[in-house]
């Protein structure tokens, strides 16, 4: 969800007048939304789920970003060149396997351009060298991912409509009205495909969100949580913090079964850290087995959340991006992921 | 070693030095000569070309492998998305890489600042999976890439190296220029991984395109291949992807580039040490052969004491192996601090000017300097074995007598032995090079040499001959000694042949040469006044230019040049491809009868490009010119002492007309009839872009002719020093041996005063005989050294640097040469015999038979 930050780090914090801004009001328009803003400083298309294998689940997620760096006027238009970094193209891909005991992972940048790194506009079809995320003609989408140790080819298959998160995919994420993004969910997504070659099933959840004005100052991290419920139901659930441990803004919404859609005010969100687990490597401590309250129709309901494997701790820092925890998880009636960060060093930006 | 008898050599050595310390101390340093010679060129050579690798490969960025554009113009950018998606291929990183200067490159006697740098413009996301030190980290500790302060376009990163040359740190302005072009740009960081021996600067890909006119064009694609995958396919697979005006270079082929670049000039420089180190050889069996001689009835004592004659080898080799091994020490540390000296003051090119932006550091290797070490062994035990052999088979009990074996004079000496060494040279001579070097010819310079050494017995007495007969008594004397004992005067002799020989080839081969180069600079610089644009050979005078420089006053005819790199073979250094207005002024050698097939561009090509890729008078050839392989006539071929690699004269129409560059590099000027020079000259100055003044240089053809043959004696430099240690050694050696031989000689004088000779008369011999031997020997040396010199004229520079010379003799130094040599035999022998005369030569006759 807020993988913004990865490319807040990659860009300059100060709003720039060049970039388009977050409007609440705007309608989201399928499938055009799918595709790329290229006039929003920054976007993401983020695929997290579980496979069922015969060792039991694994997690995994696929994120592409693209961002619009802050070249100033002068170079964005005038420099004809080809290799001008009009947009850049960011991705990377983890596999959560309990049997490894922690991350495999990998990542990929380049500037778009030359069909190498593209960012489609009007549908979904993201390419990075040999790594692709795409929305088929039939309807469903397609994720082609490979490196060092792992390998997916994923199809998946929508069994509900998206989500619009927010006021109509107007998502706030602070107290000043401009701190906001465009938003939407696409949950309970049928998987099948290979996992290194072998056939797997299983269920995942894409988050499309993009922004040009995202974070308060104020903000050290974030935590965010995307539930795919065994009824049918998808819980979203996400809080900003800031340095004292509290949440500056939070927010999310349920969905059940029926397409009865709630969308939660920060009020109405309570999250409670607790399972630290410390990182041997960074030595960070993580909340892993936070336990959150979210009020539904009124009435407050109680979710401990447990990982699938404590260590899903990603360090991209040597990369220029930052130290995170994102991970497979399951909560009595559901499954989904967990995104921590903020936790370590405190992310500066 | 059971005969050996460290009581019995430890006599023989003290009783050696006190005899002589001097020819002791001159075979020692002989030997440390050729020693420190040979270690110091391989030291230098070894740090130079390091040096001139790790810059190599620090402008490189050390990829797997490359894809290179076979000329400045680069290739078309859409070729990276075709390589980047082949199989195998992990990451492909665009290059666009330029030559460029910064500040006002220097002219010869000016003292401004200013330099050549490669400027290299990468993206640093492609750039840190394939090449990572190539990208620049921001001296606020992020990467350069996108990360704060955000993109600055103008950002540079430098290479220390280059920062510390052009004063510049990081925060500060830093105008470089290339292409033509002009650029204000601002230091963001330094690149550490670049090290201390290129002169580099990366931007940004982007903003080296637009900014020095590179829009669509890439010079370089580094290629990081996949974990596993099979490399032979993966560079099958990209080769067959690439277009004519691209090539695929691997880093071994990129080494050898930076080795042949001056492969030829070390080797020749490691072989002249080697004939130092011979001709110590020579020195070493000239001192120990007298003193042999001299010691005949010691070794008699110690043969009637019981040593037996196999102990007399051995003792006189473990003699040898000491004076072996005093001189070998001591030529390396002579060596080191040779090379120290030379590196210093010379740069690590020893004045050659192939590497001239790097800085050679030295390193003490142990096991070359064992190598070098056991040459100078070899050498000593070499120069002691036949003098040995010889000892050991004498009778004892003559010897003991002082009657050694004398040869018998009425019997001639042998003369096959030295015709079928001059033989077997001459057959080395006409071999073929082996692996591009002129091996065979070195080894025909050493045969000559040992021949003609071998022949002066004979030959001593062949030159003595018509002179017997001469009525005044000391000469008859000294004739006939020297005609009855040739034997004798070749050893004192074979050093100073060996010497003369050396410095006569070496001086008529330098002679050749630079009257060859004189003669070619007159020949190829007709017009009055030139302008050339260093470090701008992507590109430097547009048109508008051109005409702007057409229209100053003074000119009556101004003709432009554009010389360009170009990539025939990846592991060749690139050759020159020069468009030219107007007829060529070169000294063409052949021309083609026939006028140019249809379709074909005439071409002149350079003696280099014939020998190194085979390129003939009346040939069609096919070269990438704009792209495309053109069919080129080969109209006729010239001589060109500037480009070792190559070079092919092309008209500039039509060049243009296959590239569509119509910029220019070079300018030749011919002034109106009463124009100033310095006038015209400094408006064609103002007339230039800003952009390249930093690049331009102005010469009139006389001072281009003098700094040019400047630059050619400073690389002769350590040739002539070479020359000169030779011939001192020799006239050391011709010293020594002749006071040695006055002194064994003493009973033979005394005898000649108690038979009436006066002490005058006697004296009067010796010198005849000094001068006579000296005027032999020098004789046999300018021989001998004159068929050396054609074997490095017509052999060895040929073969080595791929271009011929006249043969140029230098009589006036080869005579000074002659009279230097007689006057110091003669004087040398006169000084000796006044020595041995005053001490009472009548009394030795009375010694005890």
């Amino acid at each position: 969800m807020l993988r913004g930050l990865v490319l807040l780090l990659l860009a300059p914090l100060l709003v720039a007048a060049h970039f388009a801004p977050v409007r609440p009001g705007v309608a989201l328009r399928f499938p055009a939304d799918h595709g790329a803003h290229p006039d929003f400083r920054t976007e993401w298309w983020y695929v997290t789920g579980q496979l069922d294998t015969p060792d039991g689940p694994k997690g995994f997620q696929i994120t592409f970003f693209r961002t619009k760096p802050d070249l100033g006027p002068d170079i964005a238009t005038n420099n004809p060149s080809r290799f001008t970094p009009r947009q850049v193209i960011f991705a990377h891909a983890a596999i959560a396997d309990p049997g490894h005991r922690r991350l495999r992972h990998a990542a990929r940048i380049a500037r778009q351009g030359f069909g190498l790194a593209e960012a489609r506009v009007g549908d979904m079809d993201v390419t990075l060298d040999d790594w692709r995320l795409w929305r088929g003609a039939d309807g469903r989408l397609h994720a082609r991912v490979a490196d060092k140790g792992f390998a997916l080819d994923l199809a998946f298959t929508p069994t509900q409509g998206v989500i619009l998160q927010g006021e109509g995919g107007y998502s706030r994420k602070g107290p000043h009205p401009q701190e906001a993004s465009h938003y939407y969910s696409w949950p309970h997504l049928a998987v099948a495909g290979r996992l290194n070659g072998k056939p797997v099933k299983g269920t995942a959840w894409l988050d499309r969100e993009w922004s040009s004005t995202l974070l308060n100052p104020g903000a050290v991290g974030w935590d965010w949580l995307g539930l795919n419920l065994d009824d049918g139901g998808a819980l979203t659930l996400f809080r900003v913090r800031d340095g004292k441990g509290g949440a500056l803004w939070a927010g999310g919404s349920h969905r059940d079964r029926d397409g009865r859609l709630t969308v939660f005010k920060p009020e109405d969100i309570r999250w409670l850290a607790d399972g630290w687990w410390q990182s041997p490597r960074s030595k960070a401590r993580w909340p892993v087995r936070p336990v959150v309250h979210y009020r539904l129709n009124g009435r407050w309901q109680r979710l401990p959340v447990t990982p699938i494997m404590p260590d899903q701790e990603l360090d991209s820092r040597a990369g220029g991006g930052p130290l995170y925890w994102e991970g497979a998880v399951k909560v009595p009636g559901g499954r989904g992921y967990l995104e921590l960060t903020g936790y370590g060093a405190p992310l500066r930006m | 070693m059971a005969s050996f008898n460290p009581v019995a050599t430890r006599w023989l050595l003290a009783g050696e030095w006190r005899a002589g310390p001097a020819r002791l101390a001159i075979a020692v340093l002989a030997i440390a000569v050729g020693v420190a010679l040979g270690f110091a060129v391989h030291l230098v050579n070894t740090a130079a070309l390091d040096s001139f690798g790790r810059a190599i490969a620090s402008v490189s960025g050390r990829a797997d492998l490359a894809v290179r554009g076979r000329t400045p113009a680069g290739f078309d950018e859409l070729l990276y998305p075709r390589i980047a998606r082949l199989p195998g291929v992990a990451g492909a990183s665009p290059v666009v890489e330029l030559a460029a200067s910064w500040g006002q490159l220097a002219r010869p006697g000016s003292k401004a600042r200013g330099g050549r740098l490669a400027l290299i413009g990468v993206d640093p996301l492609r750039a840190m999976g394939v090449t990572p030190g190539l990208v620049g980290i921001a001296s606020a500790g992020q990467s350069g890439v996108g990360s704060r302060p955000g993109w600055r376009a103008d950002a540079v990163f430098l290479s220390p190296a280059l920062a510390r040359a052009a004063g510049v740190a990081p925060g500060d302005g830093f105008t470089i220029t290339a292409a033509g072009q002009q650029s204000r740009l601002h230091v963001a960081g330094l690149l550490r991984g670049a090290g201390d021996d290129a002169q580099l600067a990366v931007i940004d890909i982007a903003e080296a395109q637009a900014r020095f006119g590179q829009l669509g064009r890439l010079q370089r694609l580094d290629l990081r291949l996949a974990e596993g995958a099979d490399v032979a396919a993966a560079q099958r697979a990209i080769a067959a992807a690439l277009p004519a005006d691209a090539l695929l270079s691997a880093p071994e082929a990129e080494a050898s580039r930076a080795d042949a670049l001056s492969r030829a000039y070390r080797v020749n420089l490691g072989m002249l040490a080697l004939v130092a180190l011979l001709t110590g050889g020579f020195l070493v069996w000239s001192a120990q052969a007298l003193s042999v001689a001299r010691r005949r009835p010691q070794f008699a004592l110690l043969a009637v004491l019981g040593l037996p004659r196999q102990g007399l080898v051995v003792q006189l080799l473990v003699e040898a192996l000491l004076l072996g091994v005093l001189g070998a020490a001591l030529g390396l540390a002579l060596g080191h601090v040779l090379a120290t000296l030379v590196v210093d003051h010379f740069g690590g090119d020893l004045g050659g000017g192939y590497f001239s932006a790097t800085h050679a550091r030295l390193a003490f290797p142990p096991l070359v300097a064992l190598f070098f070490g056991g040459l100078g062994l070899l050498t000593a035990l070499a120069g002691s074995i036949v003098p040995a052999l010889a000892a050991a088979r004498q009778a004892p009990a003559l010897a003991l007598k002082g009657l050694g074996e004398v040869p018998d004079p009425a019997r001639p000496p042998r003369a096959w032995p030295g015709l079928a060494l001059l033989g077997a040279g001459v057959l080395a001579a006409l071999g073929p090079p082996i692996a591009g070097l002129p091996l065979l010819g070195y080894a025909a310079m050493a045969l000559l040499l040992a021949g003609g050494v071998a022949l002066m017995p004979a030959l001593a007495r062949g030159l003595i001959r018509p002179l017997l007969g001469v009525r005044a008594v000391p000469v008859d004397l000294a004739l006939r000694r020297l005609w009855g004992s040739p034997q004798a005067a070749s050893l004192a002799l074979s050093g100073i042949v060996a010497s003369t020989a050396l410095m006569v080839a070496m001086a008529v081969m330098v002679a050749s040469f630079r009257q060859s180069v004189d003669d070619w600079l007159v020949a190829v610089l007709p017009a009055d006044l030139y302008l050339h644009l260093e470090a701008a050979e992507a590109g430097g005078l547009q048109p508008a230019d051109q005409a702007r420089l057409a229209a100053v006053p003074g000119i009556a005819a101004i003709r432009f040049q554009r010389v360009q790199p170009v990539r025939l073979d990846p592991a060749r250094p690139a050759l020159a491809l020069m468009a030219q207005e107007g007829a060529a002024a070169v000294p063409v050698l052949s021309r083609a009868a026939g006028a140019p097939p249809a379709g074909a561009a005439p071409v002149i090509v350079s003696e280099a490009m014939a020998w190194l890729y085979g390129w003939k008078v009346g040939d069609v050839r096919e070269l990438v010119i704009g792209g495309q392989p053109r069919r080129l006539f080969v109209a006729g071929v010239w001589r060109d002492y500037a480009r070792q690699w190559g070079a092919v004269i092309m008209p500039m129409a039509d060049y243009r007309r296959f590239t569509g560059d119509a910029s220019a590099t070079e300018a030749a000027i011919e002034l109106a009839a009463g124009a100033d020079a310095a006038a015209v000259q400094s408006a064609l100055m103002a007339a230039l872009p800003a952009a390249v003044h930093g690049q331009a240089q102005f010469g009139r053809p006389s001072d281009m002719r003098r700094v040019a043959l400047q630059i050619f004696d400073r690389s002769f430099a350590v040739t002539y020093a070479l020359e000169a240690i030779a011939i001192l050694i020799g006239l050391a050696g011709v010293a020594t041996s002749f006071s040695a031989q006055v002194l064994a000689r003493l009973k033979e004088f005394g005898m000649l005063r108690h038979v009436g000779l006066a002490r005058g008369q006697v004296l009067a011999m010796l010198a005849a005989e000094g001068a006579g031997l000296g005027l032999v020997g020098a004789l046999t040396g300018v021989a001998l050294g004159l068929a050396m010199a054609l074997v490095l004229v017509k052999v060895v520079n040929p073969q080595s640097f791929h271009w011929t010379m006249d043969l140029a003799l230098p009589w006036p130094l080869l005579g000074a040469l002659v009279a230097a040599l007689v006057l110091c035999a003669g004087g040398t022998a006169l000084i000796a015999g006044r020595r041995a005369l005053g001490r009472g030569a009548v009394l030795a006759v009375r010694a005890d038979w």
